[in-house]
């Protein structure tokens, strides 16, 4: 079942394609709230109202982009909004300007997992080099359509994701030994 | 060798997925909300029914009540009252229908 069809089953009332379009975009939402949500009741809620919103708003989507692009902004959105809302955003926007704890050299060797350091880092930086870090490589969306997700401009999307990689790398380099994996 | 290395590990680092799962009955739950606040909505329909037809017949009435009062100016303060009294009952009919509204919907969260 193509979107287009997804939508007009869903649209008619037809609750199995209503399953559908959620089983088939939760992963999606779920990258978008959870990268930018820290507690996990609160990414629980938000994925619901995100569902809702999208149903409720269903009828006015006019296929002038791709189904996965329209959820996942009002995912970026809706996470943004909470984040203003509980005045937890960041104060810090600049990347370079942030102090990143990396833990020590011990809690970093028990942790043995080289993924789930990096996953530390990013959760660390400000909200829009999160997202465009998840959106680029865990998602797979293109740059016009993470343009048209977070509403920067496409320089700014990749001046981003280069500084966040960049900054990645710095960070990660003085704790990789000869094996990669025991950090 | 080492860089190269290092950056192929955060690319794969990257793509990897966040260690967050919602409940198996994400799902259920999404879908029990929608029917709630459809349940919501064909509530409200009868309120929103009589309301607009309240106030289609009080444009009437006020379109009657000006071309009277330019025809029989004494006759203006009763007029004023009962149009008075009819907006303040659309008003009050109003306010306790989105009460009603805003109550199922925090009884149907709350459940």
């Amino acid at each position: 079942m193509n979107d287009q069809e997804l939508v007009n089953r869903v649209l008619t009332g037809d609750q199995h394609a209503t399953r559908v379009l959620i089983d088939q975009y939760q992963r999606l939402v779920v990258h978008t709230v959870a990268r930018l949500i820290d507690h996990d009741q609160d990414r629980e809620e938000l994925c619901q109202d995100v569902f809702i919103k999208v149903f409720q708003n269903l009828g006015n989507f006019k296929f002038d982009s791709k189904l996965s692009t329209w959820i996942v902004t009002i995912a970026y959105r809706l996470s943004i909004n909470f984040l203003k809302k509980q005045k937890k955003r960041k104060s810090e926007q600049d990347l370079d300007k942030v102090a990143f704890e990396l833990g020590t050299a011990d809690s970093s060797v028990e942790d043995r997992d080289f993924a789930r350091f990096i996953h530390r880092l990013i959760q660390q930086m400000p909200e829009q080099y999160r997202t465009v870090l998840t959106l680029y490589h865990l998602d797979g969306f293109a740059y016009p359509e993470i343009v048209e997700i977070t509403g920067m401009p496409e320089g700014t999307v990749k001046n981003y994701l280069f500084r966040a990689r960049k900054k990645l790398k710095e960070l990660s380099e003085p704790f990789v030994g000869t094996e990669i994996h025991n950090i | 060798m080492k860089q190269e290395r290092l950056e192929d590990e955060i690319e794969k680092a990257l793509s990897k997925e966040i260690e967050f799962q919602l409940p198996d009955h994400f799902t259920d739950h999404v879908m029990q909300q929608l029917q709630e606040r459809q349940t919501v909505t064909d509530h409200n329909l009868p309120w929103v029914l009589l309301i607009s037809g309240l106030f289609l017949v009080l444009c009437g009435i006020v379109t009657v009540a000006l071309y009277t009062e330019l025809l029989q100016p004494e006759r203006f303060l009763s007029s004023a009252t009962w149009i008075t009294t009819i907006t303040l009952s659309i008003g009050i009919i109003q306010y306790l229908d989105k009460k009603l509204v805003k109550d199922k919907i925090r009884m149907n969260q709350i459940a």
